[in-house]
């Protein structure tokens, strides 16, 4: 039996990127303004963050022209949504296991 | 050893805990900023309170119900979307449209049977009570207070039409006020927390 650690994702076991795909999650897609806002972050950290889930296939990034100005759209992929689901549920059951009583 | 362990233990379940947090928090903001329990609310209710308002025919003083009501509850549906847009944050689109009108039908079929089997006051308090109840368990479940407050309030509004006979500009007066207080709700509560606050 693997300890419930093991399935943690290196990816997502990061707290902006868990906010990330947890904002995503409840929307169709949100833009780059507002995830910095919501999750008070610098342009470039959450350029950065981004660009680590997209390369992990958990975002998709879409820029679109709105009369002169370019607004950046993100979207939680299927992956993305099933790694926050998995990553939520596994420390759920790490909680459950350093709740229980020591035998020894 | 064991001590080691024991902190490392509080340590991962306190971590493990604000993550979750964390992450629930974010979910919540989100789904307050995409509107979508407000732009499902307004279009149930508009829909419920017209349900109560048609059994029996369709004389002129129902018109209101029957058109005025839906149509400002897809005033606000348009309005809600843009501005969440506008702000820069979508909701689902699908979800939009397949929830509301899925217990829309659910009501509506549930009011036809009643109405076929000759039930008594079922065809016409039926509809209405099922779907301020699909309000108060999807408001339970997805942890939305604003869908089981609208739970709450529609049928004070459903009540106050049907048991208390009034003109059309008094109908009309109180579907303003109705969609008013669910805007101010939703304005009262833009106020943001962010996520990291």
């Amino acid at each position: 039996m693997t300890h419930p650690a093991a399935h943690l994702d290196d990816t997502i076991h990061q707290r902006v990127r868990l906010g990330i795909l947890a904002v995503l999650l409840e929307s169709r897609r949100a833009d780059f303004a507002y995830l910095r806002d919501a999750l008070e972050l610098t342009d470039g950290n959450l350029s950065q963050h981004l660009r680590i889930l997209e390369e992990s296939g958990y975002v998709e990034i879409a820029k679109t022209f709105e009369g002169k100005k370019t607004r950046t759209w993100v979207a939680a992929t299927r992956a993305g949504r099933s790694a926050l689901a998995t990553e939520l549920a596994t420390l759920r059951a790490l909680l459950k296991q350093v709740a229980k009583p020591s035998r020894s | 050893m064991q001590s080691t362990l024991g902190i490392s233990g509080g340590y991962m379940s306190a971590d493990a805990q604000v993550t979750i947090q964390l992450a629930d928090h974010a979910r919540h903001v989100a789904k307050r900023d995409a509107g979508l329990a407000w732009l499902a609310t307004a279009l149930y209710s508009a829909f419920a309170v017209t349900a109560v308002a048609i059994p029996g025919g369709m004389p002129p003083s129902k018109f209101f119900w029957v058109i005025a009501a839906p149509l400002v509850a897809f005033g606000a549906m348009f309005w809600a979307y843009s501005d969440g847009r506008q702000r820069g944050v979508e909701a689902s689109r699908l979800t939009l449209v397949t929830v509301p009108f899925g217990l829309l039908t659910l009501a509506f079929g549930f009011g036809t049977v009643a109405l076929f089997l000759g039930l008594p006051i079922v065809p016409q308090y039926g509809p209405p009570l099922l779907m301020t109840a699909g309000y108060i368990v999807l408001g339970l479940r997805q942890r939305d207070q604003l869908m089981m407050g609208a739970g709450i309030v529609s049928p004070i509004t459903i009540a106050l039409v049907t048991l208390r006979p009034v003109d059309e500009l008094s109908q009309g007066l109180l579907c303003l006020a109705y969609v008013a207080i669910l805007l101010t709700a939703r304005i009262g509560w833009r106020l943001t927390t962010r996520v990291a606050s």
